[in-house]
């Protein structure tokens, strides 16, 4: 019944498709990059730098000779990777942090979201580029950083509609029943807010993916010579009259994959979320 | 007439709600209460189901939530059989696990109460599990006779909320009231949601369920044409305050209290007949419950009321011919009626 109403949903709405299509092929090319490259993205072919797209290097190639549709492909996996990690780690904490303050309420919700306020001020890229300061440069630090300043996004999401969810009858019946109070948040107030959560999740991922390319542009996430769109888009800055493919080709990428996952996101919450409809 | 064998028993409960206030009124340290219950006195018999009716805002779910545990009282007792359930300032007694033995509720809305996510069969497999009365197998069991119990098919188990009809819902969240089989059951407005066509069923439903498992209810409403069909005993709710208290027969017979009389003409009737004519309204403003006056809190709106009826608040006071009544006026009547008899009988 299910699976009917998510193909019924698919079939209704091109735009949930097409986005929807674009993010399984991403998710492929990201796990399965290193076998469908054409060429090493590692490997230099001296005497072929610069070269413009062709047969050979569909995208062109690279100061180092490096076919940049392999290094495109192969860079695909630390985006998603890194971007995949923030979110995991921001929407666990934002969940937890946010259905405790919107079920407790008052004073400790009151409490809990000022101090998200506070995070919430700094802007993602300086948070990053702290991280690094104090960790040293490479991804885990920069997914860490990003991860703690979306967090309160997350929560006052996840908050909003724990609130909306503990003023239903059914959690004052839960209570009346003598259930405790961990068991109707987790067991009935959470499960009301997942809806809520799983778009969260993907609105955040399009933003991980640009501050994580922007970090790694400023050379503060993933490290040379691993593959990736922010840190190739740092290389092509510097030829970019001479072979203006090395930044069209990466950018592309990263504005494809943005778009897909915003849509993604916003048709995801259309169909989840009831109160979305007119 | 043998003494009523007394269930639950509000004492002198008084429940007050800070009201949310500006700036401006914190900066100067103004606090002002809503007097949402205000000193209310009464008794549930065990075995019968007391209507309490009243306008909104009159304190009749305050009340209630005071006797499920919901909310501490800020003055008064209330205790059940021997044990006392809560006090000023604190619930006392049995634990939040046994108190939800003892007493359940029926909500209004029998779409919020029950959690869209689960299916009837956990809904109701839940209180059993929580209160480790029994295994998941056995619950199962369990489960089918609770639904059976309110009328419904085993196959209803299957089933999320939203696939029921409202009726079908309200059932549920009675079974699920009675899944740990409590001694009193509170029905809050239990059938203001649904269409009149299914509100009779769940009526016959709530007293043959009280007649079965000899269940002590209370049943809000603010329709008084249901509480002839259910309610033993009618008490009357103005503004916090008990005005009147008395059996059902009588409370739609007799000289009662002028509100409930003015209630009781304004509420719109299924025969109409010639001489009806044009519905009552209760004329007047209801007084403001954050600035409650001194006097008897009706007599803004009361078409008999004088000035005396302003200076105190009037007693609660049984009446010769049963129940009992907060007004001056119907105690002045009945003195009089008792007094007339008497000189007659002597003369």
């Amino acid at each position: 019944m299910r699976t009917a109403a998510v193909l019924s949903a698919l079939r209704r709405d091109p735009a949930l498709a097409i986005s929807a299509g674009l993010v399984v092929i991403f998710v492929i090319i990201a796990v399965f990059g290193p076998w469908i490259a054409p060429q090493d993205p590692n490997q230099i072919n001296p005497g072929s730098n610069y070269l413009p797209p062709s047969g050979d290097f569909w995208f062109g190639t690279d100061r180092s000779g490096r076919d940049l549709f392999s290094r495109l492909i192969v860079g695909t996996r630390m985006a998603l990777l890194g971007a995949f990690a923030v979110v995991v780690i921001d929407v666990g904490l934002g969940t937890v942090y946010g259905l405790i303050a919107g079920y407790i309420g008052g004073r400790v919700d009151n409490i809990m979201m000022r101090i998200g306020d506070i995070l919430l001020s700094f802007p993602a890229l300086i948070m990053g580029v702290l991280f690094v300061a104090i960790f040293g440069p490479g991804l885990i630090p920069v997914v860490v950083g990003l991860a703690l300043v979306y967090m309160p996004t997350a929560a006052r999401v996840v908050r909003s509609q724990a609130r909306i969810q503990t003023k239903e009858q059914y959690v004052e019946a839960g209570r009346l029943l003598g259930y405790s109070p961990l068991r109707i948040a987790l067991r009935h107030v959470l499960p009301n807010c997942l809806s809520q959560i799983i778009v969260q999740a993907s609105i955040v991922l399009a933003y991980a993916v640009v501050d994580l390319a922007a970090l790694s542009f400023l050379g503060l996430g993933v490290q040379p010579p691993t593959p990736d769109w922010g840190n190739m888009l740092a290389e092509a800055q510097k030829s970019m009259l001479l072979a203006p493919w090395l930044a069209i080709f990466p950018a592309l990428a990263i504005i494809i994959l943005v778009l897909a996952w915003n849509v993604f996101g916003a048709r995801l919450r259309y169909h989840l979320d009831p109160t979305e409809r007119r | 007439m043998s003494a009523p064998d007394i269930h639950v028993s509000v004492k002198e409960l008084r429940m007050l709600f800070p009201v949310k206030r500006g700036l401006r009124d914190r900066v100067l340290g103004v606090k002002q209460w809503v007097h949402a219950v205000d000193g209310v006195s009464l008794d549930l018999h065990r075995g019968e189901c007391l209507a309490l009716v009243g306008e909104s805002g009159s304190g009749k779910t305050t009340l209630a939530n005071c006797i499920a545990g919901s909310l501490v009282p800020v003055a008064g007792e209330i205790w059940l059989d021997d044990v006392m359930l809560a006090r000023a300032g604190a619930l006392t007694g049995p634990s939040a696990r046994e108190r939800a033995r003892l007493v359940q509720v029926i909500f209004q809305d029998p779409t919020s109460a029950l959690n869209r996510r689960l299916r009837v069969g956990s809904v109701l497999a839940e209180p059993f599990l929580v209160h480790k009365i029994c295994n998941r197998a056995e619950a199962t069991a369990r489960v089918e006779a609770l639904l059976a119990r309110v009328g419904l098919p085993p196959e209803t188990a299957e089933h999320y909320s939203h696939e029921l009809n409202a009726s079908q819902r309200q059932r549920v969240v009675i079974a699920r009231a009675l899944a740990l089989e409590p001694r009193v059951l509170i029905a809050d407005e239990p059938i203001a949601k649904l269409d009149v066509s299914m509100q009779g069923q769940i009526l016959n439903l709530i007293d043959q369920l009280r007649r079965e498992l000899d269940l002590s209810v209370i049943f809000i409403t603010h329709d008084l044409s249901v509480v002839r069909q259910i309610a033993t005993r009618v008490a009357v709710l103005y503004l916090g305050q008990l005005m009147e208290l008395q059996e059902t027969e009588a409370f739609f017979g007799s000289e009662g209290h002028p509100y409930s009389q003015a209630l009781l003409r304004s509420t719109p009737r299924l025969r109409v007949t010639a001489e009806d004519g044009e519905l009552h309204t209760i004329k007047g403003e209801i007084p403001s419950p954050i600035d409650v006056p001194p006097g008897c809190p009706f007599l803004s709106r009361c078409p008999e009321g004088d000035d005396d009826c302003g200076r105190t608040r009037p007693p609660l006071q049984a009446r010769s011919a049963g129940g009992l009544v907060a007004c001056f006026k119907r105690a002045a009547a009945d003195l009089a009626a008792t007094d007339g008899a008497a000189t007659g009988s002597h003369g």
